[in-house]
């Protein structure tokens, strides 16, 4: 095979061999975690879910709960579908406490089975009479509009607790204030890291990063989802092996040649030899020193 | 795979795909109807196994050297405009809900009907501003035949945003050179721009107050990783501003000092420090995405309203 068709094929295959071995180990792990039982660490925020859930009941005042933007229709539908699961279970823990819990949505598609699994949750626990339609609520598709509906619910109904979990931005911090104001218990989590600093910041417990991705194996113990769980951390065991000699190799590469590492068979658009047009601080330190501190 | 020109210029074809895709649809609404349970369930794990598939092969198909597409690539693009048209159906679903939940609240008089009544007020405004605006294009003459009197009165339709063509056509003047589509004169501008706009900035501006309360009631210095997180930070946020950067324009911009400046500073904090970090949160996120798809693709999805009887 020539050069030329290995600068083709390398960027071609490379991902998309990653992907398989990484499917291949959580599928694996998914199929042995039915004969075994599995270890997961305490996560504070799905600890707190029950403790929420009894202070609205004790208090008498709604639960809030927001599925954020995004629908599933779109590439990140699964971000959606994680809050809904997790929306699910804390509604079923609201019905056997007898508390009222408000879903709301700022997608349309996502409505249709959001209100569909609400219904379930009802038949389920046995409570199907239970169900408000004015329980399930699409507010806007409209970021802002979103955040300002979603404020008069919080402030109108003055929530005792406040759930917030899927696809936040820039609304984030302003729901999160919203329920400050009312004084409810917050517990938010999303897989977007801009918002995650908001949320730490305005809530009582935040979901971070992965822990996201674990709740529905935490809040239910399902053996296939604890497996699932264990898949994925073999698969990051497997990204450090390949990210640590790579990282080695970069650092003692430029270091001791001076010269940049070919990156364009890996299509590394933005690295920072590439890019070399302003000088880092350890580079300076390093020039001041070889230059005997003048 | 799907030819939209020959579909276009055969409007027979066009009918028996578009009669065939929605009699498929019911057929299988049928079935899902009368199977019996176990059944039903298998035919739903079926089906959603073939749509991921179809994702799933098109990705791992890797298109050729010479750039040539795999057969699927056309098939993914169909099934995006099929989903596209869902959502626009479902878009009726959630307007029906407001509708529904503000009517209950002003048919009873509950709290806060008001508001209610505000939403209507909104709402049927844009809708007909919007509707009213467009609708010479839909219900209107050919382009071509077009007359002054098939467009909609002037405060709905500012006549300087038609085209020069059409405004040529209908014998209208030239626009005038200072004329900025972006502020025309009608109601539905009005309400886009002068109200909805508007109203959006507001929100967003909320957020400036909301950082400072947010800040003041979380950031206490009581450890020392909490010291060095408001140390951080502050050095971050300076480093953003002109005022900080005037506590380091002394230091000359190409000297070997120059990483001290607070701009450079934040600026390696931000690239060195906080990047990999944030990388390493998106690799556990991309597993977990990754675990999820899975999951779901599979019907292997448990807990939760998933792995309940259909």
């Amino acid at each position: 095979m020539s050069a030329k068709e290995l600068d083709y094929w390398i960027p071609v295959l490379l991902p998309r061999l990653l992907l398989l071995l990484f499917s291949g180990i959580i599928l694996s792990r998914i199929f042995a975690a039915r004969t075994r039982r599995l270890f997961i660490r305490r996560i504070p925020g799905l600890s707190a879910v029950e403790e929420a859930v009894g202070r609205a009941t004790e208090m008498g005042r709604p639960i809030t709960f927001s599925l954020g933007l995004g629908g599933i229709t779109e590439g990140r539908g699964v971000i959606v579908l994680q809050a809904l699961a997790i929306a699910v279970h804390v509604i079923r823990i609201a019905i056997r406490y007898g508390s009222r819990v408000i879903l709301t949505m700022a997608n349309p598609t996502l409505y249709a089975v959001a209100d569909e699994a609400v219904r379930e949750a009802y038949t389920l626990e046995g409570r199907p009479e239970g169900y408000r339609v004015e329980d399930v609520r699409f507010l806007s598709d409209q970021q802002f509009a979103y955040a300002s509906a979603m404020t008069g619910v919080i402030l109108r109904e003055r929530a005792a607790s406040n759930f917030m979990f899927g696809r936040f931005f820039a609304e984030a911090l302003i729901l999160a204030e919203a329920g400050n104001q009312v004084g409810a218990i917050q517990v938010a989590g999303t897989p977007i890291p801009t918002q995650v600093p908001f949320f730490i910041a305005a809530c009582d417990y935040a979901i971070i990063g992965d822990e996201y991705y674990a709740a529905t194996a935490y809040l239910t113990r399902e053996p296939v989802l604890l497996g699932s769980l264990v898949g994925q951390d073999y698969g990051k065991m497997i990204l450090l092996g390949i990210i640590l000699p790579g990282l080695l190799f970069f650092s003692l590469w430029h270091g001791v040649t001076g010269q940049p590492v070919r990156t364009d068979l890996l299509h590394v658009q933005n690295s920072p030899v590439k890019m070399g047009a302003r000088q880092s601080f350890p580079q300076q330190v390093e020039k001041w020193f070889r230059a005997g501190g003048k | 795979m799907f030819n939209f020109a020959r579909l276009a210029a055969n409007p027979g074809l066009l009918w028996t795909y578009s009669l065939a895709s929605i009699g498929a649809c019911l057929a299988v609404l049928a079935l899902l109807h009368f199977l019996p349970r176990q059944a039903r369930k298998q035919l739903l794990v079926f089906l959603t196994f073939a749509a991921g598939a179809v994702y799933a092969v098109d990705y791992f198909w890797a298109p050729s050297p010479s750039g040539q597409p795999n057969p699927l690539s056309g098939v993914t693009g169909v099934i995006g405009n099929v989903l596209q048209v869902v959502a626009g159906f479902a878009l009726l679903l959630g307007i029906y809900n407001l509708v529904h939940i503000h009517a209950n609240n002003i048919r009873r008089t509950r709290p806060n009907w008001g508001y209610s009544v505000v939403f209507f007020t909104a709402f049927l405004a844009m809708l007909i501003a919007a509707f009213w605006r467009e609708s010479y294009l839909w219900f209107g003459p050919p382009a071509t035949q077009l007359r002054l009197s098939d467009l909609p009165p002037e405060f709905i339709l500012d006549r300087n945003t038609l085209s020069p063509a059409v405004r040529t056509q209908l014998g209208l003047p030239p626009t005038p050179a200072s004329f900025n589509p972006l502020y025309a004169n009608d109601f539905y501008t009005y309400l886009f721009r002068g109200f909805y706009l508007n109203l959006q900035a507001t929100m967003f501006s909320i957020l400036a107050f909301y950082i400072v309360s947010a800040a003041y009631r979380a950031f206490r210095v009581r450890s020392a990783e909490a010291g060095l997180m408001m140390v951080t930070a502050i050095i971050l946020m300076a480093g953003q501003v002109p005022l900080g950067m005037a506590l380091t324009n002394w230091i000359p911009p190409q000297s070997d000092w120059s990483g001290l400046r607070i701009e450079n500073f934040s600026y390696w904090v931000l690239s060195v420090i906080n990047m990999p970090v944030q990388r390493a949160v998106e690799f556990g996120l991309g597993l977990g995405a990754l675990a999820m798809g899975l999951r779901i693709w599979l019907s292997l999805e448990q807990g939760a309203y998933f792995g309940e009887e259909v």
